[in-house]
């Protein structure tokens, strides 16, 4: 491999590691994220909801009250001014008010206070005045064929709306008609046109807030602060004003004409709208800068937040990470560590193995020294013992050989069987020593998998060596079952190493995958045997399990994931299940 | 004086074949056993003066000899352990359960019956009560 293939495949490999943190990182993002604002959303939504709510009441009703009292203002104006005139046409009599001076003086008096009147008249049933006080010359004019001289002979009472008249000057009148002596008389009053306009103008409501009143018609009977004069027709639509009191929502023209609220009340006589009229912006001020500023703080909570939930996560992760790291570099050494303690029971094991041929070669020797001459001693006999005895030791260097080639991590794909029995026959002989069956059920065409052949068959063989160890401590020989078989989805293998051996109690059954835990007695077991498998086999991306009862035996099963290229290596040729 | 009896118990037969020859050479009355249930069954039947046992062999090992066979008897053999491990554990192992020499294999047969020489004159101090018996 050249260096930069070598770089290359690292870059990939540091890729592939880092593709769980990544996907860790988003999911915890994601869900920190869920969890602080749907419950902030939640909450301001709320709160917007129920303040707007709350707020738009209080304001509406803020404007209804507004309405109202606008409304008995004017309404007491009017009341008063035509109790003047009841008051005068009960007290006096028409052949007093006749007289000019008299009129004169009972004008003065009404306009002590205020000049509310700016003419006064007496006028008979004929429709012509007897009397009159103003600046106009109105002596000569016939108000028999006048609308509101026809409406007074029912109503006693009449205030009309604002008319030009004879004067042609906006004004209106006031006018009680008397019956006396079996006669009718009238007297008539013009208000002054400004002492209402400077009334309902001096009603201050912000900045463009204004009150003034309507005809039925919909035209001005009082002057509007934004504009618009007496009489004129005004652009309300007057088809909206019910009779009840109530509130409207006028549109603007998005340019010049500003949206509007609209508080309206009609008064029963004159038949007037009073109208309270603001803009929209300005009347929903308060509640605009709350929605801006709850808005400013959602947004600046939620970068907060995103702020906090992002360090937070990226120093999780980065925990994570740095642990993981942690943990795997102690399990390469502690994988380290159960190498060179299986190289210690292997020198242990070969020095057994290779002992015991050469003590017979030595017998031999010893044989020829002091029997080589006489003819009871066969040497051809000598020499082919000792030939096999050299043959045997031949075959367990050769297996040394084989094993050490191991030692070197080297990621292959390796067919599971084959790496089964190169396991299994490691331990066979002191196995059979033992009394303990060894069965093989392997399924026949199995995909390779990607691991280094040592590292498997050491999991293999610590799997066996301890199933043999649970046999030999019940001491009644037994059976080793292995079986090899591959997921209905196929994108796993399947290895079980059972035995009916000791079992494994249960208060141990948590604990056996922890290094350096062991049962066995000081300086026969590492304890590392087991957590090195559980490494290594976690390594490779598979999972280890172990089902046990105590006194009966266990069961460890190992599932790998099978190589991305798949391709079934065929087993040699075992069609049956393989007993050895 | 009867010649010493001695038994061999190994799974090795070439080789208690071999030891065998020597030794009856050499004057000693010996006899083989190839496993571990052979052995008690001669020890049950006959009794020794030396008892040369290896370790490791199929089915009862040399160490559960060791703990089954009765070592308190006035006649009860010596033992002198054969044990192919390079490592003395094993050896130490036996001794504590009563052994009372070891000797790794390979070995000369010089070496070998000066053993059992030694275990042979142990076993007549302890009947004459000059030697400690098995622990």
């Amino acid at each position: 491999m050249t260096t930069e293939e070598r770089s290359g495949w690292h870059v990939r490999d540091g890729d592939d590691q880092d593709r769980p943190y990544r996907a860790l990182f988003l999911r915890f993002f994601v869900f920190s994220l869920i969890c602080t604002f749907v419950p902030l959303a939640f909450i301001a939504s709320y709160l917007h909801r129920n303040y707007s709510e709350f707020s738009h009441s209080r304001m509406t009703q803020s404007f209804q009250r507004r309405i109202e009292s606008s409304q008995s203002l004017v309404q007491l104006f009017l009341k008063e001014r035509l109790f003047d005139l009841k008051l005068i046409t009960r007290l006096s009599t028409l052949e007093y008010l006749s007289d000019a001076s008299s009129l004169r003086a009972v004008f003065d008096f009404l306009n002590e206070d205020r000049e509310y009147f700016e003419d006064l008249g007496v006028i008979k049933s004929d429709g012509f005045h007897v009397s009159y006080v103003g600046p106009y010359d109105l002596m000569k004019n016939d108000y028999s064929v006048t609308f509101w001289f026809r409406e007074l002979m029912t109503s006693k009472a009449f205030f009309s709306d604002m008319f030009l008249g004879y004067r042609n000057v906006p004004h209106f009148i006031i006018a009680v008609l008397k019956e006396e002596n079996g006669g009718r008389w009238i007297l008539r009053a013009t208000l002054e046109t400004q002492a209402l306009s400077s009334m309902l103008q001096g009603i201050t409501i912000a900045r463009t807030g204004e009150v003034f009143l309507l005809n039925a018609q919909g035209f001005y009977q009082t002057a509007p602060k934004s504009g618009g004069k007496i009489l004129e027709k005004s652009d309300l639509p007057m088809e909206r004003f019910t009779e009840e009191t109530g509130i409207e929502i006028l549109d603007g023209d998005g340019k010049d004409v500003p949206r509007k609220i609209v508080a309206y009340s009609w008064l029963r006589d004159p038949r007037w709208l009073l109208v309270v009229r603001q803009d929209h912006a300005e009347f929903f001020a308060d509640m605009a800068f709350a929605d801006r500023a709850t808005t400013f703080f959602l947004i600046v909570s939620s970068f907060a937040i995103l702020a906090v939930v992002t360090g937070s996560t990226i120093y999780i992760i980065a925990t994570i990470k740095r642990r993981d790291r942690e943990r795997e570099t102690m399990n390469r050494q502690l994988i380290q560590a159960g190498k060179l303690a299986s190289i210690g029971q292997l020198a242990a094991g070969v020095a057994h193995e290779i002992n015991n041929p050469l003590a017979v070669i030595q017998s031999e020797v010893d044989m020829m020294r002091e029997f080589g001459d006489s003819d009871s001693f066969s040497l051809p006999e000598s020499y082919d013992r000792i030939e096999g005895q050299v043959q045997r030791c031949g075959k367990i260097t050769r297996d040394i050989l084989g094993f050490s080639r191991r030692i070197h991590t080297e990621v292959h794909e390796i067919d599971i069987n084959q790496a089964i029995r190169e396991s299994v026959s490691l331990c066979e002989k002191w196995a059979s020593t033992a009394g303990i069956r060894i069965a093989m059920d392997l399924a026949e065409t199995l995909p390779p998998v990607p691991s280094d052949p040592f590292e498997i068959e050491q999991v293999l063989l610590n799997l066996v060596a301890n199933a043999v160890h649970a046999l030999e401590e019940k001491m009644a020989g037994g059976t080793i079952r292995i079986r090899s078989q591959l997921s209905r989805d196929g994108r796993m293998l399947k290895i079980v190493v059972e035995d009916d051996g000791c079992g494994i109690p249960a208060q141990h059954l948590d604990k056996i995958f922890d290094p350096f835990f062991t049962t066995k007695p000081q300086g026969k077991g590492t304890g590392l045997g087991l957590s090195i498998s559980y490494s290594i086999v976690k390594r490779l991306g598979g999972d280890i399990h172990v089902r046990s009862q105590y006194g009966k035996g266990s069961e460890f099963s190992i599932t790998l994931p099978v190589s991305a290229a798949k391709g079934g290596l065929h087993a040699t040729p075992q069609s049956s299940p393989d007993r050895r | 004086m009867p010649p010493p009896r001695v038994l061999l118990i190994d799974d090795e037969v070439h080789f208690t074949s071999n030891i065998s020859k020597m030794l009856t050479a050499r004057g000693y009355h010996v006899e083989t056993a190839a496993s571990g249930e052979e052995g008690l069954e001669i020890l049950k039947r006959s009794t020794f003066d030396v008892v040369v046992l290896d370790l490791r062999m199929p089915g009862i090992s040399g160490l559960d000899v060791l703990k089954k066979v009765n070592k308190v008897e006035w006649d009860a053999p010596e033992f002198i352990i054969l044990t192919g491990f390079a490592s003395v554990d094993s050896a130490i192992a036996g001794l504590n359960s009563g052994a009372y020499d070891y000797i790794t294999k390979p070995i000369a047969i010089k070496e070998l019956t000066e053993k059992i020489a030694a275990a042979c004159k142990r076993k007549l101090l302890r009947q004459e009560g000059t030697a400690p018996p098995h622990s």
